[in-house]
């Protein structure tokens, strides 16, 4: 019954202390939480981090203004619980020493290559999340969870000026980390730019 | 093997790289029960959203009316204790009153009452039609005024000399005719034991047959004793 209910509706029930109407809405965008956990853990981590996540949410619904989407709320809690659980040390080892959870396959492929752009991948990934929070989460909802910039300024709740040069210093920054990683092709940043989730800035 | 270069990147290169990355899905898919499993696993003590947000409006609930309850508790000591002689009486006449309403001196003074036989006879009095009938009643000394300690003159404890404040003492003693007022002194015992006199200003009451200089001994000023 309660898939059927429109967001706005679920969201005043839940804000009202409905707490069926906020498992409808999470259940909703549990693959989103799911993608963004499993960029940071692999196997049974991802399980429990995702149901951190939940959690977290729901001890922090009174904190939900609903300017924003409860979708990007959401995912930017499960970036919180991502981005804790990567600071701690002893999950910095497992992502060193463990591949990236990436099934990005290019055909026709060669190993070496599919190598190569996994560590990218990782590399890119690792830089993102090693910004401050105030650059971090705009760039990675933008980029990688496809939120819009004025999406994501009301989520933050600032103005959309402000979080594009948010994201301008974050590329800046990142810019300089990753300065040592091999070139894309061209072919590759002309193909990437019009699929890409994102709205450019 | 791409080649390696460590030359500052592009913006664009930056989001193609941004956006490459972003480009991976997990490798399972997310269970169906997980939101339930979530909501299962809530601590027994985590308050409903709607609960938290009554306790914080509570609070704020509480706070205001205890704010509201103080600030109408200093605005009643500030604005003279509810003494009945800051009013006019009834002939609209203003009674001169320094029982003891604190003040900008910071000047202490007791509040006095009148006896009760005197307040009586004194409405009994205000009735009466004819000035010349009203018997002679002289200005008697309140029985339940009391004067405050006088302050030493001396040093305090820092060793600077200071000058101690004399209480001003006023009372009403009669009320007979209105509006009829005179110097007085009233005389009181310091602490130390010596003698002070506080000037007032006292409602008298005259007799209509003789002057006010003529009814007391010493010059129309009423000596009053509060011990």
């Amino acid at each position: 019954l309660y898939e059927y209910f429109p967001e706005s509706e679920l969201v005043h029930k839940a804000l009202a202390g409905d707490s069926r109407s906020f498992a409808a809405l999470c259940d909703r965008y549990r693959s989103r939480v799911w993608r963004i956990i499993s960029s940071v853990a692999r196997g049974p981590d991802v399980d429990d981090l995702a149901q951190e996540a939940i959690v977290r949410a729901y001890c922090a619904l009174c904190s939900y203004r609903a300017e924003a989407s409860f979708e990007a709320w959401l995912c930017r809690i499960a970036l919180n619980v991502s981005h804790d659980y990567q600071r701690s040390a002893w999950k910095r080892k497992v992502m060193f020493w463990q591949d990236s959870p990436d099934v990005y396959d290019e055909p026709g492929e060669s190993t070496e290559d599919e190598v190569s752009r996994r560590e990218t991948q990782r590399r890119v990934r690792k830089a993102v999340a090693s910004l401050p929070e105030h650059q971090r989460a705009p760039i990675w909802l933008h980029f990688f969870e496809g939120f819009t910039i004025a999406e994501v300024a009301r989520l933050e709740d600032i103005s959309e000026s402000t979080l594009r040069s948010r994201v301008q210093a974050g590329l800046k920054r990142l810019q300089s980390s990753l300065s040592d990683l091999p070139d894309l092709p061209m072919e590759a940043v002309v193909r990437l730019a019009p699929e890409s989730k994102g709205c450019r800035l | 093997m791409r080649r390696k270069n460590n030359t500052s990147k592009t913006p664009d290169q930056i989001e193609a790289l941004i956006q490459q990355a972003a480009s991976y899905e997990p490798e399972t898919e997310a269970p169906d029960d997980l939101v339930a499993r979530a909501m299962a696993s809530l601590p027994a003590d985590v308050p409903a959203p709607r609960s938290s947000a009554r306790n914080t409006l509570f609070a704020y609930g509480a706070c205001g009316a205890a704010a509201i309850v103080g600030m109408g508790y200093l605005t009643a000591v500030m604005i003279g204790r509810g003494n009945a002689s800051n009013l006019p009486d009834e002939f609209g006449v203003f009674k001169p009153s320094y029982t003891g309403s604190g003040g900008l001196g910071g000047m202490q003074t007791a509040n006095v009452e009148q006896p009760v036989g005197i307040q009586e006879q004194s409405q009994e009095e205000q009735v009466s039609p004819r000035m010349s009938e009203r018997p002679a009643v002289k200005s008697q000394p309140d029985a339940g005024a009391s004067t405050p300690e006088a302050p030493k003159r001396g040093r305090n404890e820092a060793g600077r000399q200071f000058v101690p404040r004399v209480p001003l003492h006023t009372e009403t003693v009669e009320l007979v005719t209105e509006g009829l007022s005179d110097p007085a002194f009233l005389q009181g015992q310091g602490s130390d034991g010596e003698t002070m006199m506080t000037p007032v200003m006292v409602n008298t009451m005259r007799s209509a047959e003789k002057p006010a200089s003529q009814d007391n001994e010493d010059g129309g000023v009423p000596q009053l004793d509060t011990k």
